[in-house]
Protein backbone atom coordinates (compact mmCIF):
# COMPACT_ATOMS: atom_id res chain seq x y z
CA UNK A 1 0.00 0.00 0.00
CA UNK A 2 1.26 3.28 -0.95
CA UNK A 3 1.27 6.13 1.28
CA UNK A 4 0.89 9.65 1.01
CA UNK A 5 4.01 12.11 0.69
CA UNK A 6 5.42 13.55 4.19
CA UNK A 7 3.30 17.15 4.34
CA UNK A 8 5.82 20.08 5.37
CA UNK A 9 5.13 23.67 6.57
CA UNK A 10 7.70 25.60 4.94
CA UNK A 11 6.16 28.80 5.91
CA UNK A 12 3.60 30.69 7.90
CA UNK A 13 1.05 30.47 4.22
CA UNK A 14 1.74 27.01 2.60
CA UNK A 15 2.66 23.42 2.83
CA UNK A 16 4.67 21.57 0.13
CA UNK A 17 6.09 18.07 -0.11
CA UNK A 18 8.85 16.95 -2.30
CA UNK A 19 8.06 13.52 -4.92
CA UNK A 20 10.78 10.66 -5.04
CA UNK A 21 10.68 12.00 -8.28
CA UNK A 22 12.34 15.89 -7.16
CA UNK A 23 9.41 17.61 -8.32
CA UNK A 24 8.25 20.05 -5.16
CA UNK A 25 4.55 21.13 -4.91
CA UNK A 26 3.25 23.97 -3.04
CA UNK A 27 -0.22 23.68 -1.33
CA UNK A 28 -2.06 26.48 -0.11
CA UNK A 29 -5.49 27.92 0.74
CA UNK A 30 -7.21 31.50 0.53
CA UNK A 31 -9.87 32.07 2.22
CA UNK A 32 -13.11 33.62 0.56
CA UNK A 33 -15.45 33.42 3.44
CA UNK A 34 -15.73 37.60 2.91
CA UNK A 35 -17.91 36.74 -0.56
CA UNK A 36 -20.75 34.49 0.15
CA UNK A 37 -22.72 37.34 2.36
CA UNK A 38 -25.53 36.12 0.26
CA UNK A 39 -25.09 32.27 1.33
CA UNK A 40 -24.59 32.28 5.53
CA UNK A 41 -24.76 28.67 5.55
CA UNK A 42 -21.21 28.68 3.72
CA UNK A 43 -19.91 32.72 5.11
CA UNK A 44 -17.34 31.68 7.90
CA UNK A 45 -15.59 28.26 6.29
CA UNK A 46 -15.07 28.55 2.55
CA UNK A 47 -11.37 28.22 1.46
CA UNK A 48 -9.76 27.71 -2.06
CA UNK A 49 -7.72 24.93 -2.48
CA UNK A 50 -4.46 25.35 -4.65
CA UNK A 51 -1.81 23.26 -5.81
CA UNK A 52 1.13 24.17 -7.81
CA UNK A 53 4.58 22.99 -8.99
CA UNK A 54 7.59 25.13 -7.85
CA UNK A 55 10.31 23.08 -8.77
CA UNK A 56 11.51 19.95 -10.63
CA UNK A 57 9.97 18.00 -14.23
CA UNK A 58 6.45 17.45 -14.22
CA UNK A 59 6.69 14.56 -16.59
CA UNK A 60 8.24 12.60 -13.77
CA UNK A 61 5.20 12.99 -11.81
CA UNK A 62 2.78 12.25 -14.51
CA UNK A 63 2.49 8.32 -12.71
CA UNK A 64 3.05 9.19 -9.19
CA UNK A 65 0.17 7.71 -7.63
CA UNK A 66 1.49 9.19 -4.38
CA UNK A 67 0.62 12.76 -5.47
CA UNK A 68 -3.20 12.17 -5.51
CA UNK A 69 -2.82 10.05 -2.18
CA UNK A 70 -0.83 13.18 -1.02
CA UNK A 71 -3.91 15.66 -2.48
CA UNK A 72 -6.72 13.40 -0.99
CA UNK A 73 -4.83 12.81 2.37
CA UNK A 74 -4.92 16.59 2.97
CA UNK A 75 -8.81 16.87 2.24
CA UNK A 76 -9.14 14.48 4.96
CA UNK A 77 -7.15 16.45 7.72
CA UNK A 78 -8.45 19.55 6.07
CA UNK A 79 -11.99 18.10 6.88
CA UNK A 80 -11.34 17.76 10.47
CA UNK A 81 -13.48 20.57 11.13
CA UNK A 82 -16.68 19.34 9.13
CA UNK A 83 -17.88 22.64 8.65
CA UNK A 84 -15.23 23.17 6.54
CA UNK A 85 -15.91 24.05 2.61
CA UNK A 86 -13.35 23.75 -0.04
CA UNK A 87 -13.60 25.02 -4.10
CA UNK A 88 -10.69 24.27 -6.67
CA UNK A 89 -10.59 25.95 -9.64
CA UNK A 90 -8.60 24.92 -12.19
CA UNK A 91 -5.80 26.98 -13.18
CA UNK A 92 -6.33 27.98 -16.94
CA UNK A 93 -3.24 30.40 -17.63
CA UNK A 94 -1.86 27.53 -19.56
CA UNK A 95 -5.36 26.27 -21.58
CA UNK A 96 -4.47 23.20 -19.28
CA UNK A 97 -7.37 23.45 -17.60
CA UNK A 98 -9.09 20.43 -18.73
CA UNK A 99 -6.41 18.11 -18.18
CA UNK A 100 -5.83 19.29 -14.38
CA UNK A 101 -9.78 18.39 -14.25
CA UNK A 102 -9.14 14.97 -14.88
CA UNK A 103 -6.50 14.67 -12.72
CA UNK A 104 -8.11 16.34 -9.84
CA UNK A 105 -11.21 13.95 -11.04
CA UNK A 106 -9.18 10.67 -10.82
CA UNK A 107 -7.18 11.45 -7.50
CA UNK A 108 -10.93 11.28 -6.10
CA UNK A 109 -12.12 8.71 -7.79
CA UNK A 110 -9.65 6.35 -7.08
CA UNK A 111 -8.37 6.97 -3.17
CA UNK A 112 -11.64 9.30 -2.01
CA UNK A 113 -13.04 6.94 0.61
CA UNK A 114 -16.36 8.26 0.47
CA UNK A 115 -16.47 10.74 3.20
CA UNK A 116 -15.73 13.99 0.94
CA UNK A 117 -18.10 14.88 -1.65
CA UNK A 118 -17.07 16.14 -4.28
CA UNK A 119 -19.61 18.36 -6.64
CA UNK A 120 -18.53 19.63 -10.24
CA UNK A 121 -19.57 23.02 -11.68
CA UNK A 122 -19.04 25.27 -14.41
CA UNK A 123 -19.08 28.80 -14.17
CA UNK A 124 -18.98 30.71 -17.47
CA UNK A 125 -17.93 34.77 -16.95
CA UNK A 126 -17.67 36.85 -19.57
CA UNK A 127 -17.98 33.47 -22.51
CA UNK A 128 -14.82 31.89 -20.00
CA UNK A 129 -15.62 28.77 -18.88
CA UNK A 130 -13.91 28.18 -15.38
CA UNK A 131 -13.97 24.43 -13.95
CA UNK A 132 -14.52 24.21 -10.66
CA UNK A 133 -15.18 21.60 -8.11
CA UNK A 134 -16.49 21.85 -4.65
CA UNK A 135 -15.55 19.38 -1.65
CA UNK A 136 -17.81 19.01 1.54
CA UNK A 137 -17.41 16.30 4.05
CA UNK A 138 -20.24 14.00 3.90
CA UNK A 139 -20.99 14.34 7.47
CA UNK A 140 -21.34 18.50 7.35
CA UNK A 141 -24.70 19.05 8.88
CA UNK A 142 -25.28 21.85 5.75
CA UNK A 143 -23.97 19.53 3.33
CA UNK A 144 -27.04 19.55 1.05
CA UNK A 145 -27.61 23.27 1.56
CA UNK A 146 -24.18 23.95 0.54
CA UNK A 147 -24.61 21.93 -2.57
CA UNK A 148 -27.45 23.88 -3.72
CA UNK A 149 -25.85 27.26 -2.82
CA UNK A 150 -22.73 26.08 -5.11
CA UNK A 151 -25.42 24.80 -8.32
CA UNK A 152 -26.93 28.16 -7.87
CA UNK A 153 -23.51 30.06 -7.60
CA UNK A 154 -22.56 28.73 -10.80
CA UNK A 155 -25.82 29.17 -12.56
CA UNK A 156 -24.98 33.26 -11.38
CA UNK A 157 -21.95 33.42 -11.96
CA UNK A 158 -22.53 35.09 -15.76
CA UNK A 159 -25.11 38.09 -13.64
CA UNK A 160 -24.27 41.32 -14.16
CA UNK B 1 -18.23 36.50 -9.81
CA UNK B 2 -16.70 34.21 -7.04
CA UNK B 3 -15.18 31.99 -9.20
CA UNK B 4 -13.64 34.85 -11.92
CA UNK B 5 -11.90 36.17 -8.48
CA UNK B 6 -10.13 32.57 -7.49
CA UNK B 7 -9.22 31.79 -10.81
CA UNK B 8 -7.80 35.68 -11.04
CA UNK B 9 -6.14 35.21 -7.73
CA UNK B 10 -4.64 32.06 -8.42
CA UNK B 11 -3.26 32.56 -11.82
CA UNK B 12 -1.46 35.85 -10.25
CA UNK B 13 -0.16 33.39 -7.40
CA UNK B 14 1.02 31.22 -10.04
CA UNK B 15 2.89 33.54 -12.39
CA UNK B 16 4.79 34.69 -9.15
CA UNK B 17 5.92 31.48 -8.15
CA UNK B 18 6.78 30.76 -11.15
CA UNK B 19 8.56 34.07 -11.80
CA UNK B 20 11.05 33.04 -8.74
CA UNK B 21 8.62 34.80 -6.78
CA UNK B 22 7.89 33.59 -2.80
CA UNK B 23 4.04 33.42 -1.41
CA UNK B 24 5.36 35.66 1.29
CA UNK B 25 5.59 38.56 -1.33
CA UNK B 26 1.92 38.59 -1.55
CA UNK B 27 1.06 37.74 2.01
CA UNK B 28 -0.84 40.91 2.64
CA UNK B 29 -2.86 40.93 -0.81
CA UNK B 30 -4.30 37.68 -0.57
CA UNK B 31 -5.76 35.31 2.20
CA UNK B 32 -3.61 32.74 3.20
CA UNK B 33 -5.15 30.49 5.43
CA UNK B 34 -3.23 27.26 7.22
CA UNK B 35 -6.73 25.33 7.94
CA UNK B 36 -4.99 21.94 8.50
Amino acid sequence: MLNPYPLQETDELSYQFVTDGGVTYHIYFLDYSYMFADYPMLANNVFSFNIDVVSGSVDTALSDERIGITVVEVFKTFFKERENVAVYVCDSSDERQLARKRKFDFWFWKYNDGSIIKEDGVAIVEDVEILNSLLVHRSNPLCMEIIFAFKDLNARAGDK
Amino acid sequence: SIFKKMLEDKNAINQHLQKGGKLKDLKNKYRFVKPL
